[in-house]
């Protein structure tokens, strides 16, 4: 069961959220603040970390980059809606996923799930490794290398690229994606799509502002390619 | 007549000011002016014309040869211009003229001249022509002459003259003729200042006019500049104190308003953090509930239902006050509205065809917050399951609207429509109204639904965020029909 | 705007009815003309007969070249005898009576008393000339007595101020002056 680490502020959320989890068989550690949180990572080494955004002292925002800057370790934020703005910087700044709260134990678990299931093998006589240009996608070993060199990516941005990538040229509308990928409702936040492609672009284009790898087709969506 | 508009009464009032200004000073001018010719004529005829006769030396009696020279002479003499000049004395007429007598003296005239020894005149007008008729009776002193005796006595010699007045006539008429051309033109150009005048007594109007206008489309902070005293600055005065008040009591309005909304935002924000660590546990509640005796059981249940009503209803609060605050975002993408109406269906699993027929046409695409059309289609279909009789109809279609005209544009534009009817009871007219209020209940011993009561309000303000309207009527063959019209651009349809 | 109106239609018809000239009334202006009479005082006999309309006329007569002025009652005895031929045809007449009469005059210098009437006018007063005719004078009309006491008074007095007291065979009237 995955272990899960949750920095939240208020303690009957924290209280709700890790009793509900726990319930469900998840290994739950608590912190109330983002230090607290960001020493019981390497202690605890959880698969999963669930980030409130709103915290005193260190924000979740800050959190999520410093995290991001040695780790790939999965992160769902939590929030309140509204607070939109905050939704965007937290993605921006690395964020797999966002919950909104107040939600049920059986949501929370789900998107928990989503987030850490591999993008299923398509199968068949692929080779393990495909080329793409300079990138070199490993589908078994689930790296990434550019010119011969590991590229770090979340785990949406990989499951994202090898999304697109198993299909090149063919377009994915942003419902699609977020069906997918992050198993969202056909309905779901179509920034998660783009500030993840953003994300993407930054670490795979040669130049992000005129994208190769990820093209945008207006009014349509995203295709992987075509590469010339 | 009715003479309406301002102006136009400012200016005829103007204008009649002027005209009787003018006229009566015209007139006086013209009398005084008249009287003074006239004068001037008739005296200087009769003192002329006595002068004449005193040159005269007279026999007592005179004999007709005589009084016939003396005639003649004083006619001859004729100054200022020539007159006919008659004699009488006991009996005897003559005339410098054809006639011994005159038709146009008068017998009041002759009256005079017998009556007093007093030079008279009078002006006669006879077919319309004016005559000057002068009657200089004759004396002579008794005394020696040259010795300073005073008495005189009449000789019973009488002279009359007459002369016709048609220089003065002219003259006179020529006075009205200028008085008439001077004041024409005097009364054409007193229009200029009376337009004038009429503009700057207007401008406060006008200002007025404006402010009023302006503060009809709620710019409360409308005020008119006020110069110096009198009337209008006076309303002035009262506009700007009215506007101000009005604007106090509009403002603390306001302000009631956003304290009541920052207040319902505020308490949706605390409640939702209990209501978060409340939500997280329900699952566990539901599961234990089981193993607990039945009555702990049905209140833990209890607990955990209306937990996750309230999440709802909270949710609700916390978009309606972000609608309040204008703080909602749209996050429009281009999708196929009948693919996103579908999706929405199928994700509440709204998709007995007993229940719910679609009329779907695929190929319009639309730019759409498929979040937030998501929630309108959810709304409206279920109060339509909801209130309503199946089996519901969701149709779709792209439709040429005449634009509304507030939104300056005009014209024609592409619009989509969704509809979803039902075959229910309808909605009552008196209800109608108010369909998209919040916590509007129909019947007010109505029982809680499983809605919030903000359902749609929200599905409302989720259309006007898009520029579109939604509208609810009642159905050809009963049956509640809701409309959403959301615009499209041409571009969009690609079927 | 009611006010507005008529002070409109007043200076309206202000305007027309004081167009162009109108009759007037009949005006007095100044005094008669004043003209010498030939022959001159002291060379005519002023007699006063009586025009067609009533009203005195004076008639001054020549004296006979050389001749002084005649004493008044020749002068009135020419008053008496009727206008001439000449003085007719301008229609001049006499109201006094026809018949031959007999004048005497008293001129008032030689008289020391007056009529009881005038006993009390004050010292030094003009007196009344007295004129005694055989005709009748107290029925007489005002005209004739007019024609008497005028030429009287002129025949006098150049200025024709004196007072004349008439006596004729009916009796006498008051002093009177020509007026």
């Amino acid at each position: 069961m995955p272990r899960v680490l949750l920095i939240e502020d208020d303690p009957s959320v924290r209280e709700g959220v890790e009793l509900g989890l726990r319930r469900r068989g998840h290994d739950v550690r608590t912190a109330a603040t983002g230090e607290d949180g960001l020493a019981a990572l390497a202690e605890f080494r959880p698969d999963l970390l669930l980030l409130d955004l709103m915290l005193p002292g260190m924000n979740g925002v800050q959190v999520c980059r410093r995290v991001r800057e040695s780790s790939q370790l999965p992160i769902i934020m939590l929030t309140a809606r509204g607070d939109d703005f905050d939704v965007v910087i937290g993605l921006e700044a690395g964020a797999d996923d966002y919950i909104v709260k107040p939600a049920r134990t059986e949501v929370i678990e789900a998107r928990i799930r989503a987030v850490l299931r591999r993008i299923e093998d398509p199968g068949g006589a692929r080779p393990a490794v495909e080329f793409h240009g300079e990138l070199a996608v490993d589908r078994a070993g689930l790296t990434v290398a550019k010119n011969g060199e590991h590229l770090a990516l979340a785990p949406s941005e990989l499951k994202l690229l090898l999304h697109l990538c198993a299909s090149p040229e063919q377009v994915f509308s942003r419902q699609q994606l977020l069906e997918h990928v992050w198993e969202h409702s056909y309905h779901g936040d179509a920034r998660l799509v783009d500030a993840c492609v953003r994300r993407l672009r930054n670490k795979i284009e040669d130049i992000p502002g005129s994208p190769r790898y990820i093209q945008t087709l207006r009014g349509f969506g995203y295709r992987f390619g075509p590469l010339c | 007549m009715l003479i309406s508009g301002l102006r136009t009464r400012l200016v005829l009032a103007f204008l009649l000011v002027a005209a009787v200004g003018c006229g009566t000073t015209a007139a006086l001018t013209y009398r005084e002016a008249r009287n003074a010719i006239l004068e001037q004529a008739q005296d200087t005829a009769v003192s002329s014309f006595r002068d004449q006769i005193q040159e005269l030396h007279l026999n007592l009696p005179p004999n007709n040869e005589q009084m016939q020279g003396m005639v003649r002479g004083l006619a001859r003499q004729g100054k200022p211009r020539n007159w006919w000049v008659y004699v009488e004395y006991g009996s005897v007429r003559i005339s410098s003229g054809t006639n011994p007598t005159s038709t146009v003296i008068t017998p009041e005239l002759r009256r005079q001249a017998r009556g007093t020894p007093h030079g008279s005149f009078q002006r006669v007008v006879k077919n319309g022509e004016p005559y000057l008729t002068v009657v200089v009776p004759v004396v002579f002193k008794t005394a020696q002459t040259g010795t300073g005796g005073q008495t005189v006595r009449p000789t019973g010699l009488t002279f009359y003259a007459v002369m016709q007045l048609t220089d003065e006539q002219a003259n006179i008429d020529a006075m009205v003729v200028a008085a008439r051309d001077g004041a024409l033109p005097a009364l054409a150009i007193a229009l200029v200042p009376a337009l004038l005048a009429a503009r700057s007594v207007l401008r406060p109007v006008r200002d007025l006019r404006q402010a009023a206008r302006s503060l009809g489309r709620g710019r409360l902070d409308t005020r008119i500049p006020v110069k110096g005293g009198g009337e209008l600055s006076e309303l002035a005065r009262t506009f700007n104190e009215s506007t101000a008040a009005l604007e106090r009591s509009v403002d603390e309005l306001q302000r009631a308003e956003a304290r009541a909304r920052r207040f319902a935002s505020d308490v949706s924000h605390e409640l939702r953090t209990p209501l978060a660590g409340m939500l997280a546990v329900t699952e566990l509640l539901d599961e234990d509930a089981a193993g607990l005796d039945p009555d702990t059981a049905a209140a833990v249940r209890l607990i955990s239902n209306e937990t996750g009503k309230l999440a709802v209803l909270v949710e609700d609060l916390m978009e309606i006050s972000r609608f309040d605050a204008r703080a909602a975002e749209l996050n429009t993408d281009e999708v196929d509205a009948a693919e996103t109406i579908r999706r929405t269906l199928q994700s509440r699993h709204w998709t007995d065809p007993a229940e719910i027929v679609l009329d779907l046409p695929d190929g319009i695409r639309a730019r759409l917050d498929p979040r937030r059309f998501d929630v309108v289609i959810a709304n409206l279909v279920g109060n339509a399951l909801r209130h309503g009789r199946p089996p519901v109809t969701v149709g779709l279609r792209a439709e040429s609207l005449a634009q509304d005209p507030a939104d300056g544009a005009g014209g024609v534009a592409l619009w989509l429509v969704t509809e979803v009817a039902d075959r229910g009871p309808g909605i009552p007219p008196d209800v109608l109204p108010h369909v998209f209020d919040r916590f509007y209940k129909a019947d007010q011993a109505r029982t809680r639904s499983a809605g919030s009561g903000l359902g749609l309000a929200i599905t409302l303000e989720n259309v006007r965020l898009h520029g579109g309207t939604v509208r609810a009527a009642n159905g050809p063959d009963g049956g509640a029909v809701f409309a959403v019209e959301i615009p499209l651009t041409a571009s969009e349809v690609t079927a | 705007m009611r006010s507005v109106r008529s002070l409109a239609l007043e200076s309206a018809s202000l305007l027309l009815a004081g167009c162009g000239i109108q009759a007037s009334e009949v005006v007095e202006a100044g005094g008669p003309a004043v003209v010498p009479v030939a022959p001159d005082q002291l060379e005519r006999m002023l007699l006063f007969f009586v025009g067609p309309d009533g009203r005195p006329i004076p008639v001054a007569r020549p004296l006979d070249w050389g001749d002084s002025p005649p004493p008044t009652a020749k002068t009135l005895a020419a008053l008496l005898a009727d206008p001439t031929e000449e003085e007719r045809a301008a229609g001049i007449t006499t109201r006094l009576p026809a018949g031959p009469k007999q004048v005497e005059v008293v001129p008032a210098a030689r008289e020391d008393s007056v009529v009881g009437q005038e006993a009390g006018r004050p010292a030094g007063a003009p007196e009344a000339v007295r004129v005694t005719t055989t005709s009748r004078c107290r029925s007489l009309d005002a005209a004739p007595l007019r024609q008497l006491v005028c030429t009287t008074a002129h025949a006098e007095d150049p200025e024709g101020l004196v007072k004349v007291a008439l006596t004729g065979s009916d009796g006498s009237l008051l002093a009177a002056g020509c007026a």
